[in-house]
């Protein structure tokens, strides 16, 4: 029997009072599904044993889930999406979730104001093929853009979202698994 | 000029990354931070700057869907990356949170993990701990918690240990990190029997 796939979850919820108990209970979510949560192993007294530990544990895995809620802020959590980037590079299946969809301009709640249209380039005309682009859209009080997607597009261009917490994440890589069909540029 | 991964003494290229080309001129300030670089000896890459000429494609979109864009300047933006030999990253806390810029983070791992020389500038590079601007408390067992009761986290780094432990960080600007990594290849170079670098005219 193949040995099952591993997971390797990245979330703020670390720094929650009660993440052992949530730690459980993605760990029973895992099993459930035939999957294996990889914790990595941070006993370490020197904090550069515990990140290497860490991304070890990310080197190893087989899927990478990144939990991209807004973390103190409106931004996810920065560790997270560190380690979405090594993973990126090294190959790994990537899933991300998050309780809201909507793009970053609808949910910003503060201050906001909208660019002049017609501003953004035609992307698909052969002289813009090597030219760099940069959103436009909506932007906050400070004149910021703020993303026309759920997420900064580092993240959201390359791996599937799904709307909900981590147990609808494994539904959909259960579903992805099944039928083979993880999208991934 | 520093010393490459092999041995060989050559202009590092630099990816210059944070949320600056988020600002109205944020154009302006990436051609002042790749004007900068060349002072240093050092080829800065602002990642809307154009794609350059080599081994690395281009994304071609279908059509001019919010996917599409998306797709192409991701590419564009690991392209750069993949031609850079290090990268220099604005950390400051993004849009009055307690975080960086959630795309700069990622470029700040996907960078380490190609190996990349890291560096990254913040106005403010006290441990998180001391830095942290919103409300914090003291929790029953001694250790420091946010307004939610979330650990604030307490190793003695300006961010968590992801950015916190294989970033050289300096305080300042981003001609501050350019400088200190100058410095760093110049003691290299010595350190290999070359000269260090020194701006031309």
């Amino acid at each position: 029997m193949a040995s099952k796939q591993t997971i390797c979850l990245c979330t703020p919820q670390r720094y929650a009072p009660d993440w052992e108990q949530q730690r459980q209970r993605y760990q029973r979510a895992c099993e459930a599904r035939g999957f294996a949560l990889l914790e990595p192993d941070c006993a370490g007294q020197r904090v550069e044993d515990d990140f290497h530990s860490w991304m070890e544990a990310v080197r190893r895995c087989d899927i990478l889930v990144g939990d991209m809620n807004n973390f103190r802020g409106w931004e996810p959590d920065s560790g997270a999406c560190f380690v979405l980037g090594a993973g990126y590079v090294w190959g790994k299946k990537i899933y991300l979730y998050l309780d809201d969809l909507r793009s970053c301009a609808e949910k910003f709640t503060e201050e906001k104001y909208q660019d002049k249209p017609g501003e953004q380039i035609d992307i698909t005309a052969p002289e813009n093929q090597n030219k760099g682009t940069v959103s436009k859209g909506w932007r906050d009080k400070e004149g910021i853009v703020l993303e026309n997607g759920p997420l900064n597009l580092m993240m959201s261009a390359h791996a599937p979202m799904v709307e909900g917490g981590f147990e609808e994440a494994l539904e959909r890589i259960q579903q992805d698994e099944e039928g083979g069909a993880h999208r991934c540029l | 000029m520093f010393v490459d991964k092999n041995g060989v003494v050559r202009r590092p290229v630099a990816y210059l990354a944070g949320p600056d080309m988020f600002w109205p001129n944020g154009m302006e300030i990436g051609a002042g931070y790749v004007e900068l670089s060349h002072r240093y000896g050092i080829d800065g890459i602002f990642p809307p700057d154009p794609a350059r000429e080599d081994q690395y494609r281009e994304y071609t979109p279908v059509d001019n869907s919010q996917e599409e864009l998306e797709k192409k300047i991701f590419t564009h933006d690991m392209n750069q990356i993949y031609r850079s030999d290090m990268i220099i990253a604005n950390l400051n806390d993004f849009r009055r949170g307690q975080e960086p810029d959630s795309g700069t983070a990622f470029e700040c791992g996907a960078a380490w993990a190609l190996g990349m020389r890291c560096y990254a500038f913040m106005e403010d590079i006290r441990p998180l701990v001391e830095r942290f601007s919103g409300a914090k408390y003291q929790n029953l067992e001694g250790r420091w918690v946010d307004g939610q009761s979330y650990l604030i986290e307490d190793r003695g780094l300006p961010y968590n240990l992801f950015l916190g432990v294989p970033f050289t960080f300096v305080q300042g600007t981003m001609e501050d990190a350019m400088k200190r990594a100058r410095a760093d290849f110049d003691r290299e170079l010595a350190a290999a029997g070359y000269p260090p670098y020194t701006p031309e005219g």
